[in-house]
């Protein structure tokens, strides 16, 4: 009877809704009070739990959220401690006293609002609230399951490390200082997100990264007024600067803490967020996208040939299929006699145009590529096979499609993945030099070309053009970029990023 | 705006030396434009350039060393309206550049549409990208020399190399002069500007040394194929590169390398335009007049059908007009009458630009499948005119080795008979992969009649061989039907044969280079039917006196 009164009285009670605003709300003395309060924020979620007790005689509680923490530390380092002891404090000290003498907990802290207990409850840590206080303690007993270390998927190198960042932000923070051992590397967490309120972290070396691309950074990242932070892909757009719309992104993205300790000791700075198995790189620039860390591995001579492998497929994913369709269409004649003939001949035999072949082709692929990507694994085999028949063999055998056109399209494709980082703005180039080729002829996809010159050497990635150290041009920073000069030249002098050409910050 | 008082070259004089030298340049055109039957001219008229470029280059670095960062603007506010004649030059350059290396004329004014409309908005992205994108092209322009380098070097081995393809000595030389002179001109124009951070100084310094070494290896080259040519190798190099057809492939790298530094120089010259006209009112200087005038003159002289772009265009053109000019200003003061925002009117109007345009371009283009690709031909001049045998690739052929089949056509001319196969099959014709052309003896009687249209093309190689026979319609049919042959082995027969201790082989390279000496006879090598070997085989040769 009382239960179901109690119920209907708690059915009426105005709900508390979770501030979200920057205002703190402090504690009262009454536990109970406070204890209905969060129970209020929290609407009786089933994941909430109160343990209530007696310390040295007062009523007290331990609030925490049920599988954020670990059970085993709840029991053994706080409730356990806090029975077993005898507390005789008076209530002024009673905080101090369990948190110096009687936890065995590293991580307490004392609070004084709703906000930042919310935060932290939510973050793992068990709260310990005794009647009478307006603090509260706040023991860091988190205890989630978090997926162990692995090698990254998209980001596979042949000799480097095989550790990848993982969705816990501290693993990551530790994946990085095991690798840089330094005072100088410096971590500053910031929460964003309205609801998510997640754990951001940037990642620079004093002393190398510029004051200036730091601050505006902290700028930035402050001004995002976001409602959740689940990807990194949430915050590019607000890191980025502001320029011409642009299929390039000026933020890099790794899931390598090798790379991330590389890219900070020349000056960038890495954003790692919490629940996220990468890292945001800033300031980052076109080059970069073509160097991998088995560059650095391999042989100066084989990076090097590497290198120019990479900016040829960048080339060839982009701009193959739009020549072979412009060149196809308006100038044949630049064919070898047999090569023609083998075009002619596959061109007769199919009912589309070579554009709309070369189209359709691009297409289907894009599309069985997304269903492969999205499926579950066993399925996404049974695509790839359905793919390689009905691309491969049915279609052409079908005379639906060209085998010179398919070839074209297949090298493009594969040059693509060289430069996996620059797949998504590849793929949409692709299809614009292809009409553009079918439309205008070479003519077309050469104004095309330079549109995207244009927009490349428009951006600039807080303050340092986008093109350097191309354009502006700059031999010293040249040595990592066409070739890849070997360690004793590359360690004869620390090049910045804010020291590339055209730079405008110091 | 004052300027340092210990310069060495005021602002007057870096401009008269800026104009001197686009002067020189277009003067350049018509040298490089007649070069067909020689590349001596290409060599020489690089020659003249080279010194006028260093000469530029090192007033322009004196000139950089002591002004200021704005005085770059003093140099266009004196002189602001002639880069709106540049602005205009550029545009109708690159318009009569493409339009006679495509033969396309209404393609190439969508183009240029488009150009214009993409170079507007390139030039409101400040000078700092205009400045890294040129800086880009000038490098782009350097490999493509090594790239026109690297493909001249194979004439050397080779007389002749099966390429098929469109040659045109003419459009690659001008592309070459279009291509040094205009990428100098960017690399000046963009380290005049101090405003832009980096070290473009040393972009432009990299381009130079390099424009001066490819001259070195152009003239190497020459000094080597001299060589050969005094020790009594047959095939010297302007011979060997006239000939080969290496340069035919060259036409769509050449294209696009002039439409890239086109579309820089169209957006630098508008920055410039822009930039001047908010810091300076356009001053009309004593040089000015004379410069903008003579400027016009020497554009309108060297371009005979400059007033054929104004007075005598098809309805296309008014069509591309209405559909890409009046539509979309129509959907300007539209958009603005219904107040839109200046963002989306502005994209509103881009839209509606590109999808008008691209409608009306149609795809024009004839797919390989509609085009009838000729291997070889005979003609036979008959009391009617002309008979043409087309030896034409079967696209539609399943066989590997017979992909080729016969056509017939005829007309009172050659040209008469190509148009009337093209309106009977619907197709068009492709002369590019042409290899050979048999004509009865009486059609190489009348040789140029016969000829003419040939010589106009300029799709078809210029090693395409030239044979005699005496019906060389029905040779071709027995060569084909009954022994087999096709046109690849027919076409050995050009210059395969001894005759008298020598190669006798004549092609359509040394027809060209005949008429102009025109001391010379037409040697073709004649050939017949051989019925005990059941061979065709070439038995002679059939002179023609060119008087």
């Amino acid at each position: 009877m009382y239960k179901t009164i109690s119920a209907i009285i708690d059915l009426y009670k105005p709900k508390v809704r979770i501030p979200v605003s920057k205002k703190k709300t402090r504690f009262n003395e009454s536990l109970i009070d406070n204890l209905d309060y969060i129970q209020r924020c929290f609407d009786n979620t089933a994941d909430l739990t109160v343990h209530k007790m007696d310390i040295g005689g007062l009523r007290a509680g331990v609030i925490s959220i049920d599988n954020m923490i670990s059970k085993e530390l709840l029991v053994l380092g706080v409730i356990d401690p806090l029975l077993n002891n005898k507390v005789n404090s008076t209530k002024e000290n009673i905080l101090s006293d369990i948190k110096d003498k009687i936890l065995y907990i590293d991580d307490i802290s004392v609070i004084d609002n709703f906000e930042e207990m919310f935060i932290l409850v939510m973050s793992g840590f068990a709260i310990i609230a005794i009647d009478g206080c307006s603090k509260m303690l706040a023991a860091g007993i988190q205890g989630y399951k978090t997926r162990g270390i692995s090698e990254p998927e998209s980001d596979v190198v042949q000799r480097g490390s095989k550790e990848g960042f993982v969705e816990a932000l501290r693993t990551n923070m530790t994946l990085i200082r095991r690798r840089m051992k330094t005072v100088d590397l410096k971590f500053e967490i910031m929460n964003i997100g309205q609801l998510s309120s997640t754990e951001v972290c940037l990642c620079y070396l004093n002393g190398m990264a510029s004051r200036e691309i730091i601050s505006e950074l902290k700028k930035r990242l402050n001004s995002i007024d976001l409602k959740t932070v689940l990807a990194p892909g949430y915050l590019v757009p607000f890191i980025e600067d502001k320029s011409s719309p642009s299929f390039f992104s000026t933020v890099g993205i790794t899931e390598r803490p090798d790379t991330v300790c590389g890219k900070i000791s020349e000056g960038r700075i890495a954003v790692l967020v919490d629940g996220v198995p990468g890292a945001l790189i800033v300031p980052y620039l076109f080059a970069e996208y073509f160097q991998t860390i088995d560059d650095y591995t391999n042989r100066p001579f084989f990076s090097t040939f590497t290198r120019w492998l990479k900016y040829a497929a960048f080339f060839i994913a982009v701009l193959l299929p739009g020549i072979f369709v412009a060149l196809g269409t308006f100038d044949p004649e630049i064919f070898p006699t047999l090569l023609l003939n083998k075009i002619a001949s596959s061109i007769a035999a199919t009912p589309l145009s070579l554009m709309a072949e070369t189209l359709m082709i691009q297409i289907v692929y894009e599309l069985m590529r997304e269903s492969g990507l999205r499926m579950p694994q066993p399925l996404g085999y049974a695509v790839s096979i359905v793919g390689g028949l009905v691309i491969g063999d049915t279609a052409i055998n079908a005379g639906l499609i060209g085998a010179p056109a398919l070839m074209v399209v297949a090298v493009a494709v594969i040059s693509s993945y060289v430069i996996p980082n620059l797949y998504a703005p590849v793929v949409v180039l692709r299809l614009l030099f292809t009409l553009a080729g079918g439309i205008f002829g070479i003519w077309g996809v050469s104004l095309l070309f330079c549109l995207m010159l244009l927009n490349l050497c428009s951006k600039t990635s807080f303050g340092i053009p986008y093109t350097s150290p191309l354009s502006p041009f700059g031999a010293n920073s040249f040595r990592d970029v066409f070739v890849r000069a070997g360690w004793k030249t590359l360690n004869k002098d620390t090049i910045t990023v804010q020291n590339m050409p055209g730079s405008e910050v110091e | 705006m004052k300027l340092s008082s210990e310069r060495i070259i005021s602002s007057g004089q870096l401009f008269g030396l800026l104009f001197v030298y686009k002067l020189f340049t277009i003067l350049l055109y018509p040298s490089a434009i007649n070069s067909t039957g020689s590349f001596q001219e290409i060599i020489i008229s690089l020659l003249i350039f080279s010194v006028i470029s260093f000469l530029l280059l090192y007033s322009v670095i004196q000139y950089r060393k002591l002004s200021t960062d704005s005085e770059i603007w003093l140099i266009n506010g004196g002189y602001g309206l002639f880069f709106s004649f540049l602005f205009l030059f550029h545009i109708y350059d690159l318009y009569s550049f493409i339009s006679e290396l495509t033969g396309n004329s209404f393609n190439t004014m969508l183009c240029i549409i488009f150009l214009l409309i993409f170079s507007i908005y390139s030039a409101t992205r400040g000078v700092e990208a205009i400045v890294r994108f040129s800086s880009v092209v000038v490098i782009f322009s350097l490999l493509l020399s090594v790239l026109f380098v690297v493909c001249l070097i194979p004439s050397f081995s080779v007389d002749k190399i099966g390429l098929g393809g469109t040659f045109s000595i003419s459009y690659n030389s001008r592309g070459i002069i279009t291509l040094f002179s205009q990428a100098q001109e960017i690399a000046l124009m963009f380290i005049l500007c101090k405003k832009a951070k980096g070290n473009f100084f040393r972009n432009c310094m990299l381009w130079n040394i390099f424009q001066y070494i490819f001259l070195i290896m152009i003239f190497i080259l020459v000094f080597g194929s001299l060589g050969n040519y005094l020790i009594g190798i047959k095939y010297p190099l302007f011979h060997s590169i006239e000939g080969s057809g290496v340069l035919q492939r060259l036409n769509a790298v050449f294209l696009s390398a002039v439409t890239a530094l086109g579309f820089t120089a169209v957006t630098t010259d508008l920055y410039i335009i822009n930039e001047t006209s908010r810091h300076f009112k356009f001053r009309v200087s004593s040089l000015l007049i004379p410069a903008g005038l003579s400027l016009a003159a020497v554009f309108c002289c060297l371009n005979p059908d400059f007033s054929e772009l104004i007075f005598q265009q098809s309805v296309v053109f008014y069509g591309t007009l209405i559909f890409s000019v009046i539509i979309p200003f129509a959907a300007i003061v539209f958009l603005k009458l219904k107040s839109v925002s200046k963002k989306t009117a502005a994209a509103s109007v881009l839209f509606i630009c590109i999808i008008t345009v691209t409608i009306f371009s149609g795809c024009n283009a004839a797919q390989l499948n509609q085009r009838i690709i000729i291997q070889g031909m005979g003609i036979d001049k008959t009391e009617n005119g002309y008979e043409l045998t087309l030896l034409v690739l079967d696209t539609e052929s399943d066989s590997v080795k017979n992909h080729e089949k016969l056509m017939k056509s005829d007309g009172p001319t050659v040209r008469e008979a190509i148009h009337a196969l093209e309106r009977n099959s619907g197709m068009k014709t492709m002369l590019s992969q042409c290899l050979f052309i048999i004509m009865n003896t009486d059609a190489a009687k009348e040789y140029t009649e016969t000829l003419s249209y040939f010589s106009e093309q300029n799709d078809i190689m210029k090693v395409t061989g030239l044979m005699t026979a005496q019906d060389s319609s029905a040779l071709i049919e027995i060569a084909v039907d009954e022994m087999g042959y096709n046109s690849e082995r027919l076409e050995l027969l050009t210059d395969s044969k001894v005759i008298e201790n020598s190669i006798l082989s004549f092609t359509l390279f040394d027809y060209v280079s005949v008429i102009k000496a025109s001391d010379k006879d037409l040697v073709f090598p004649y050939i017949e039917i051989d019925k005990k070997n059941d061979s065709i085989a070439v038995k002679g040769s059939y002179t023609v006196r060119t008087d």
